[in-house]
């Protein structure tokens, strides 16, 4: 039973999981009264073990699921972070005197990058959530197909910084494996 | 009946175990089993990802207690929780229903 603690544990932290130290707590509790459940229907304390692990459920299994309900709640901020951060640029952009470009793809790439930094899964949802604002506000203020097509090329600064994000985080996170 | 077959029912299994005594996860687990004859097969790990999201929904409570001389997370059904059993129950009744309907029709 320590070995199975031991290796769920492993499986949470290696999600990323919250509340991994207080959901190991529980499944402690929760294994110690299936053990002395089994005991009273007569098994030997390994068998017991054995028999309240395996109802329990691949440790794989469990942080999987724990990790799948965490992740959720992680990508709507971000995601919500992303409009937020989207919106704001693309105000800034809009505005009158500005005419810097340069200062806008690197916000746009920025941006996105850190998130995708932070949140590597899918990185393309927090490119669109960032980028989509100025090419939507272009084609409103000039709908004809040259407008869309010329302003969907900005996407590509938060989908390149996205996914840079997400590469420099899997190196991070490779890096960290290889040392540990 | 494995987990595929439960998803998307098991929050209201769950708030049907804990509707009238707050428990513990594994005592949830028992009561799923029982209740089931023992036909309820799921990890019984992957419950309390489940819990957890019902808690932070605001249809279960929960404390952790020491009155047994192990500390235990104590589940209980808000009132919310019961509204939302009320309506889930009636819900499942009205599918259930429909389902047996046309899956029991004499061809």
């Amino acid at each position: 039973m320590d070995r199975y603690l031991t290796s769920l544990r492993r499986e949470m932290a290696g999600r990323g999981a919250a509340g991994a130290d207080r959901f190991v707590e529980e499944a402690h509790a929760h294994l110690l009264d299936a053990v002395e459940s089994g005991e009273r229907r007569g098994l030997t304390r390994a068998q017991a073990e054995r028999e309240a692990c395996a109802r329990f459920g691949e440790p794989r299994a469990v942080a999987a699921a724990f990790a799948a309900e965490y992740l959720r709640r992680r990508h709507r901020a971000v995601l919500t972070i992303a409009i937020i951060a989207g919106i704001a640029i693309a105000c800034v952009d809009s505005r009158p005197g500005w005419d810097d470009t340069g200062i806008t793809a690197f916000a746009l790439l920025t941006a996105a990058g850190l998130l995708g930094l932070f949140a590597p899964e899918r990185p393309w949802r927090w490119a669109l959530g960032i980028g989509a604002w100025i090419p939507l506000y272009l084609v409103a203020k000039t709908p004809t197909v040259g407008t869309a097509a010329g302003s969907l090329l900005i996407l590509g600064f938060p989908l390149a910084g996205a996914y840079l994000g997400m590469l420099l985080r899997r190196a991070l996170s490779s890096s960290n494996a290889a040392a540990s | 009946m494995n987990g595929e077959t439960l998803k998307g029912h098991l929050d209201l299994l769950l708030l049907a175990a804990l509707r009238g005594n707050p428990a513990h996860g594994y005592a949830v687990a028992e009561t799923l089993r029982a209740r089931s004859d023992g036909d309820l097969d799921l990890p019984e790990g992957t419950l309390y990802p489940a819990l957890h999201r019902l808690q932070r929904s605001g249809l279960v409570t929960s404390k952790w207690s020491e009155s047994t001389g192990r500390r235990r997370r104590i589940y209980q059904l808000t009132a919310k929780g019961a509204r939302a059993f009320s309506a889930r129950h009636d819900e499942w009744r009205a599918f259930a229903r429909v389902v047996r309907s046309v899956v029991e029709a004499t061809p």
